[in-house]
C-alpha cells in the first residue's frame, strides 16, 4: 500500500467525545435516510404514511442534538435579562400582571425564542408563512 | 387479513347481524389519519349479494379520557340529521362495556374526500372549493340552531366559560409556555360579548368535513361536541392549523368576510370580525394545549404512537402563530 492510498484512509475527525463514530447524531441521520428512502420506497401507501410521520421524528431530533446547545444559552441569557428563573417563573408573572406595562417588549422578546423551536421542530413553518 | 383483523371482522358479523342478517365481511381496512381514533372501512354482504358500505371508529385503546366517546357521538349525530346537518347515518353503536371493550360507532361510508391537502390543490375538488365555505356557514348554522331542549338526553359539557375551561387544563398539565401566558393575559382582557349557548360541534374544520364534487357532504368527528358559544366554531374553522397551507383565512380558501355574511345569510346572525379574531386566537391556544396534551401522552406513556409523539413538538407552530396574531392586536390595535 502506497504513502498516498494511506492518507486517504484517514476517518473524518470525530471530535471530542468519549464514544466511538458514528455520533448520535450520523445515527438518527442515517436511520432517517433508510427509512425515508429505502423502507419508504418498498412499503404501502399507509405505512408509508407511518414512515413519514417517523422520518420527521428523527429529524427533530437530529436537529435538536445540532443546536440545543446554542438554543439553552439563548434561553438562559433571555431569562437572565428578565431576572426571572425559568420559564416557569416568567409564565406566572405574565399571568399575574407583573409585565402588563410591557407587554409588547415580552412579546418581541418572545418571537426569538420561539423561531428557534420551530427551527428545531419544523423549520419549513418559517419558510412558508401560509404553510402548516 | 392478519389476527387483529380477523377478530375484528368476526366481532363486525356478530355486532351487525340483527341489523343486516346474516352477512359476510370483506374489504376491512385501517384507514390512516385520527390521532384519538381507529377508523376501519369495510363492506358487508348478505346472503342475497347485497353490499353495504361501512365505517367503523373505535375509541383508541389506552386513553382513559377517550372512554365512550364514540357511543356518546352517534347519538349527536342521530339528532344533528334529524336536524338537516349533512353527517354519516348510524348502524349501530356501543357504549363499554362490549366484546372489543371499547366503545365504537359503525355508520354508512359516503364517497367523497376528507383529506384537506387534496381537498384544497386538487383540480377535481374545484367546483366544490368555490362553494365550500358557504356550505360550512349552513351547516354550521344548522348546527347552531338545534334546540337545547332537544339536546337534554344527551347531557353534554355546558361550557360557559370556555378561556377558563382551557386555562383549568393548561394548568393541569404543569408544563408553562410563557407564549400561551401571554395570549391568556391578551384573552382575558379583551373578551367579546357571547353570541348565545347552543350544540358546538367543537373540531369543525378541514379533516373533519368529508366533500364531493359538489361540496359538503357530511360533518364528522362529534367527539368533543358540547354547548358553548356558537363563535366557537367559527373561529376555529380560522386556526392557522386547519388552513393546511391555503392562502384564505378560512379553511385556507376564503376570506373572513365571506365567512361572516355567509353564516349571517344562513343564521341571522352576525358576528362581529374582532368576535371572530378573538375565537381564531382562542382557537389557537387551544389546538396549542391539545398538541401539548397529546405529546404528554406519549411523554407519561400512556401511548406509543410516534405521531402523538410528534403532535408534542407541534406546539411550537402555535406559539408562533399566536405571536403573530397578537403582534397586530398588540401593535397596531395600541
Amino acid at each position: 500500500m502506497s504513502m498516498h492510498e494511506k492518507t486517504d484512509m484517514a476517518l473524518p475527525p470525530k471530535g471530542d467525545t468519549p464514544y466511538d463514530a458514528p455520533s448520535a447524531h450520523q445515527l438518527i441521520e442515517g436511520v432517517n435516510q433508510f427509512i425515508s428512502e429505502e423502507l419508504y420506497r418498498e412499503n404501502t401507501q399507509t405505512n408509508k404514511w407511518k414512515l413519514r410521520i417517523a422520518s420527521n421524528a428523527l429529524a427533530i431530533a437530529a436537529r435538536e442534538i445540532r443546536n440545543i446547545h446554542e438554543d439553552k444559552k439563548m434561553l438562559k441569557g433571555v431569562l437572565d435579562d428578565l431576572e426571572v428563573q425559568s420559564e416557569k417563573e416568567l409564565s406566572e408573572a405574565l399571568r399575574n400582571g407583573e409585565f402588563d406595562n410591557r407587554l409588547e417588549d415580552i412579546h418581541g422578546i418572545l418571537i426569538p425564542l420561539v423561531q428557534k423551536k420551530l427551527l428545531v421542530a419544523n423549520p419549513a413553518y418559517l419558510i412558508n408563512e401560509n404553510d402548516s | 387479513m392478519g389476527n387483529t383483523d380477523d377478530s375484528l371482522a368476526t366481532f363486525l358479523v356478530e355486532a351487525l347481524s340483527e341489523r343486516l342478517g346474516n352477512i359476510t365481511i370483506t374489504n376491512l381496512f385501517r384507514l390512516t389519519g385520527g390521532a384519538n381514533r381507529e377508523t376501519w372501512s369495510f363492506d358487508t354482504v348478505d346472503t342475497d349479494e347485497n353490499i353495504t358500505e361501512l365505517i367503523l371508529q373505535l375509541d383508541r385503546a389506552g386513553l382513559d379520557r377517550l372512554i365512550g366517546t364514540c357511543a356518546k357521538e352517534s347519538q349527536i349525530l342521530k339528532k344533528a340529521a334529524k336536524w338537516k346537518v349533512p353527517v354519516a347515518a348510524v348502524v349501530i353503536s356501543s357504549d363499554v362495556p362490549n366484546p372489543l371493550g371499547r366503545s365504537f360507532t359503525v355508520t354508512h361510508r359516503i364517497q367523497g374526500e376528507t383529506i384537506a391537502r387534496k381537498i384544497l390543490r386538487d383540480k377535481e375538488w374545484e367546483i366544490a372549493r368555490s362553494k365550500l365555505v358557504s356550505n360550512c356557514a349552513t351547516a354550521l348554522a344548522a348546527i347552531h340552531a338545534i334546540p337545547e331542549e332537544e339536546l337534554e338526553e344527551l347531557a353534554l359539557v355546558k361550557v360557559t366559560d370556555s378561556l377558563a375551561s382551557l386555562v383549568d387544563i393548561y394548568d393541569a398539565l404543569c408544563d408553562p409556555h410563557p407564549t400561551f401566558d401571554l395570549a391568556i393575559r391578551w384573552l382575558e382582557a379583551n373578551r367579546p360579548e357571547p353570541l348565545k349557548s347552543c350544540l358546538v360541534h367543537g373540531d369543525f374544520r378541514l379533516g373533519n368535513l368529508l366533500i364531493d364534487e359538489d361540496g359538503l357532504r357530511a360533518v364528522l368527528d362529534w367527539e368533543i361536541a358540547h354547548l358553548g358559544d356558537p363563535a366557537e366554531d367559527l373561529g376555529w374553522m380560522c386556526v392557522r392549523a386547519w388552513r393546511f397551507g391555503g392562502i384564505g383565512k378560512v379553511a385556507g380558501l376564503d376570506e373572513y368576510e365571506d365567512f361572516i355574511n355567509a353564516y349571517e345569510k344562513s343564521s341571522g346572525t352576525h358576528v362581529p370580525l374582532e368576535t371572530l379574531l378573538w375565537w381564531e386566537i382562542f382557537g389557537t391556544l387551544r389546538w396549542g394545549v391539545i398538541c401539548l396534551q397529546m405529546g404528554g401522552d406519549f411523554r407519561a406513556g400512556r401511548t406509543t404512537s410516534i405521531e402523538m409523539a410528534s403532535i408534542g413538538r407541534r406546539v411550537a407552530e402555535n406559539e408562533y402563530d399566536l405571536l403573530s396574531a397578537l403582534k397586530e392586536q398588540l401593535y397596531e390595535h395600541a
